[in-house]
C-alpha cells in the first residue's frame, strides 16, 4: 500500500470526487488528522449549510426508497436491468402514501382472516353443543385458545376465577383443537364482560375477538358472519395485491437505480468531511495499492491536466494502524481467504496466513474424513455448487473449497483403503498406509506429530514477524519455545527408547536451559504459554479421533445394513446411516480444522487490528 | 470384577466424564451464542467455532480411553 495526497484547485473538488469514485482505487483517510508533518495552514474542508441541506434531502429520499422497497418487496441489491429510468422521484411520495394505505389494509385483512379462521375452528370444535347454546341467547360468550401443555393448570384456575367474578353464573367448556392447542368457550352474563376481559388480559390469555361490528352477535350469528368474512376477505386481499403489483411494476426497476444514484451522490457529498483545504486548494489523502497509483494519476491527469497533483507520502509511525490491508493471493488461494473472514483482519505488514491455510485446511479435512466414497460425493457437490452459483463469488469460492477438500479426502481414502467405510476392503481395495481402525496408536502419533509441526511453524512465523518488527526479545521467546518443545519431545523419545536412552540427560538439560531462558525473557507467564502450547499440540489428536469415529460409523452403517435380513431394507438402513455420516463428515472436519487453525496455530503470529482496504467507488459507501 | 472389566470401566469413565464436561460447556456457550446470533446473524460462523472449542476435552478423553484400551 502507498499513501498518496491529491491536491488541486478548490473549485475542481466536486469533479475530482466524481473521478475518484469512477476510478475506485483510493481508500480515503482523514486529511485533517494532526500529525507532525501536516502544514498548519490546512483546515477542514468547508462544509456549507447548503451541502448539509442537500444531504438531508438525499437521506430523506433514501428513507422513502427503503420504505417503498420493503412494502413492495423490491430487492435494492438486485443488479439494475436495462437502462436507467427517469430520475424523477417526485411521484414516489404520492404513490408511497397509497402503498402504505394498501399495505395497512392488507395486514388488517390478514389479521381478520386469521382471527376468523380461529373463531370458526373454535365453533366447529363446539358444534355438538351449539344446539343447546341457542337457548342461551341472553348470555355473552368469549373464545380463547390455549397451549395444550398448560391445559391442566390454566382451566381449573380460570374456572375458579370466573365463578368468583360471576357468582357462579358462567359456564366454561373446552375442546381439543389439535395436538398443540385447546379451545375454551366461556358463557357469562353480559354485565361481567369488562371484568372477564381484564382477567384474560392479566393472565396473558388472548381472546378470539371478532371485528367490532360482529362483537354483539351471538355465537350462531357470529359463526355465520365469520363464514361470510372468510369468503369475502380473500377477494379483497386479491384486489389489494393487484394494486400493489401495479406499483411494483411501476417502481420495481426504478427503485434500485434511484437508490444507487442517490447513495453515490450522498457518498460524494459526505466524503468532503474527510478533506482538508487551504484558502485556494483542497487536499485529499488515502491509500491505494502501488500498482493502482499510475491508473489514478493518469485518470486525474486526463481529466484535469496539471491542475490536480497526486504525490506519494511516507507513512508516519503513528499512522501505521490506519494503513488498510488488501488480500493479494494467487487465484488458487483466494477462496481460502473466506475461511479467515470469521476473524478480525490482520494488521498491515504482518504475515498473510491464507497460503498456509490453503495447504493445511484441506490436509486436515482429508486426514479426518479420508474416504473415497464420501470424497467423491463432496467433489461432485463442489462442482454442482460452482455450476449452480457460478455468477456469485461466494458460491464459486464455496464450490472450489468443496472440490479441494473432496479431492484430498479421496486421496486419503486410498491411503486408508476406505470407500464408504469398509466397503473398499470388501471390494478388494487395500490401504496404501494402514487401516486406521486397527492402527489407532500410529494414527495418534501421526496426528500429534502434525500438531507439533503446525504449532512449531506458528512459533517460527511469530519469531519472523517479531524480528521484522525489531522486537528481538519476543522473537527470542518464540525460538526458545520451539527449542523447549523440541527438547521435551526428544526427552520423551529417549525415555520411550525411540532415541538412545542415554541421551535423556542432554535433552533434559536443553529443556531446562530453554525454560530458564524463557522465564528470564518473559517472566513466569512464559511457562503458562509453554504448557498451553503442549495442550494445543495434544489437541491435534482430534485429527485421529474424529477420523476414527467417522470410519467406525461408516462400518456400522454397512454392518447394520447387512444384518437387516432383507436386501431393500438393508440398503435403506445403510443409505440413511451413510447420509447421516456424510453430513457429519462435511460439518465436523470443517469446524475442527478451522478450530485447529484459529485456536492452536494462528494465535502464535496472527495480529488482529487491521482495516480492510475499501476504496471509495461508485455505488458503494465509504 | 476382573481386570478386563476394570479396564473397560476406566476407558468408559475417561470418555464419559469428559463428554459430560464438554456437554456442559457447550450448553453454556451454545445458549450465549444463540443470543449473540439473534442480535448479530453475521457472527454465526464464529459461534459455531466457539461451540466446538470445548470438544478438546472429549477428544482428550477419547485419546486416554483409546490408550487405556490399547496399551494396558
Amino acid at each position: 500500500m502507498v499513501k498518496v495526497r491529491v491536491a488541486g484547485k478548490k473549485d475542481l473538488l466536486e469533479d475530482v470526487v466524481r473521478v475518484l469514485a469512477e476510478v475506485g482505487v483510493l481508500h480515503l483517510t482523514d486529511a485533517n488528522r494532526r500529525t507532525a508533518r501536516r502544514p498548519s495552514s490546512l483546515v477542514p474542508c468547508a462544509d456549507t449549510s447548503r451541502a448539509e441541506a442537500r444531504r438531508e434531502t438525499l437521506r430523506a429520499s433514501l428513507r422513502q426508497i427503503d420504505e417503498a422497497a420493503a412494502l413492495l418487496q423490491v430487492d435494492l441489491e438486485a443488479e439494475p436491468e436495462g437502462a436507467s429510468h427517469s430520475a424523477a422521484l417526485w411521484d414516489l411520495g404520492r404513490d408511497l402514501e397509497d402503498v402504505r394505505r394498501l399495505s395497512k389494509d392488507r395486514n388488517k385483512l390478514a389479521d381478520e382472516f386469521a382471527v376468523a379462521e380461529r373463531y370458526r375452528k373454535l365453533c366447529q370444535a363446539f358444534a355438538p353443543v351449539m344446539e343447546g347454546l341457542g337457548r342461551l341467547r341472553h348470555l355473552s360468550s368469549v373464545g380463547v385458545t390455549l397451549d395444550a401443555r398448560y391445559r391442566d393448570q390454566v382451566i381449573p384456575f380460570l374456572r375458579q376465577r370466573l365463578s368468583e367474578i360471576t357468582d357462579g353464573a358462567c359456564q366454561l367448556m373446552w375442546r381439543p383443537l389439535n395436538e398443540a392447542s385447546v379451545g375454551l368457550l366461556v358463557l357469562f352474563p353480559p354485565a361481567a364482560s369488562p371484568e372477564i376481559s381484564t382477567l384474560l388480559s392479566q393472565e396473558n390469555i388472548q381472546e378470539i375477538r371478532l371485528p367490532k361490528k360482529y362483537e354483539a352477535l351471538t355465537i350462531q350469528d357470529g359463526l355465520a358472519a365469520v363464514e361470510s368474512l372468510l369468503r369475502l376477505i380473500p377477494d379483497k386481499m386479491q384486489q389489494i395485491d393487484r394494486s400493489l403489483a401495479c406499483y411494483r411494476e411501476k417502481w420495481g426497476r426504478r427503485l434500485p437505480v434511484e437508490h444507487r444514484k442517490i447513495q453515490l451522490e450522498l457518498d460524494q457529498t459526505e466524503v468532503v468531511r474527510l478533506f482538508a483545504a487551504t484558502r485556494y486548494l483542497f487536499v485529499i489523502e488515502g491509500y491505494l495499492p502501488e500498482l493502482s497509483l499510475e491508473r489514478l494519476r493518469s485518470a486525474l491527469s486526463d481529466a484535469f491536466g496539471d491542475q490536480v497533483h497526486v504525490s506519494p507520502l511516507a507513512t508516519e509511525p503513528e499512522e501505521q494502524e490506519e494503513v488498510p490491508i488488501a488480500w493479494e493471493n494467487p487465484s488458487f488461494f483466494r477462496p481460502f481467504e473466506r475461511l479467515l473472514s470469521f476473524l478480525p483482519p490482520p494488521r498491515y505488514g504482518t504475515v498473510d496466513p491464507t497460503p498456509l491455510l490453503a495447504m493445511s485446511f484441506p490436509l486436515f479435512f482429508g486426514l479426518i474424513l479420508g474416504d473415497v466414497g464420501y470424497g467423491i460425493l463432496i467433489l461432485a457437490s463442489g462442482f454442482a455448487v460452482r455450476r449452480r452459483w457460478r455468477q456469485h463469488p461466494l458460491g464459486r469460492d464455496l464450490g472450489f473449497l468443496l472440490v479441494a477438500v473432496g479431492a484430498v479426502s479421496i486421496l486419503f481414502g486410498f491411503v486408508y483403503g476406505e470407500v464408504f467405510g469398509d466397503l473398499g476392503h470388501r471390494l478388494g481395495l487395500r490401504p496404501l498406509w494402514g487401516d486406521r481402525l486397527r492402527g489407532a496408536t500410529a494414527m495418534l502419533v501421526l496426528a500429534v506429530s502434525i500438531g507439533a509441526a503446525h504449532v512449531v511453524l506458528g512459533f517460527l512465523l511469530g519469531a519472523y514477524q517479531a524480528f521484522r518488527a525489531r522486537l528481538a526479545g519476543r522473537a527470542a521467546g518464540h525460538i526458545a519455545n520451539v527449542i523447549a518443545l523440541f527438547a521435551l519431545f526428544a526427552l520423551l523419545g529417549a525415555l520411550a527408547q525411540v532415541l538412545p536412552r542415554s541421551s535423556w540427560r542432554a535433552w533434559a538439560a536443553l529443556l531446562a536451559a530453554a525454560v530458564v531462558f524463557l522465564v528470564y525473557l518473559e517472566g513466569a507467564v512464559a511457562l503458562v504459554e509453554l504448557i498451553s502450547a503442549l495442550g494445543n499440540i495434544l489437541s491435534y489428536a482430534r485429527l485421529m479421533a474424529l477420523g476414527m469415529a467417522s470410519a467406525a460409523l461408516a462400518v456400522v452403517a454397512n454392518q447394520l445394513g447387512g444384518t437387516a435380513g432383507n436386501v431393500i431394507l438393508g440398503v435403506i438402513v445403510a443409505l440413511l446411516l451413510h447420509a447421516m455420516n456424510f453430513v457429519l463428515g462435511l460439518f465436523s472436519p470443517t469446524v475442527h480444522s478451522l478450530r485447529l487453525h484459529y485456536v492452536e496455530f494462528l494465535p502464535r503470529f496472527y495480529q488482529y487490528g487491521g482495516r480492510i482496504y475499501r476504496p471509495f467507488r461508485k455505488g458503494e459507501g465509504l | 470384577m476382573n481386570t478386563e472389566g476394570l479396564v473397560a470401566l476406566a476407558a468408559a469413565l475417561a470418555v464419559g466424564l469428559a463428554s459430560l464436561g464438554t456437554g456442559y460447556a457447550q450448553s453454556r456457550i451454545g445458549a450465549a451464542g444463540a443470543g449473540a446470533i439473534a442480535e448479530r446473524p453475521e457472527v454465526t460462523g464464529f459461534i459455531i467455532i466457539l461451540v466446538a472449542i470445548p470438544e478438546t476435552m472429549v477428544i482428550l478423553g477419547f485419546v486416554v480411553a483409546a490408550m487405556i484400551l490399547l496399551m494396558l
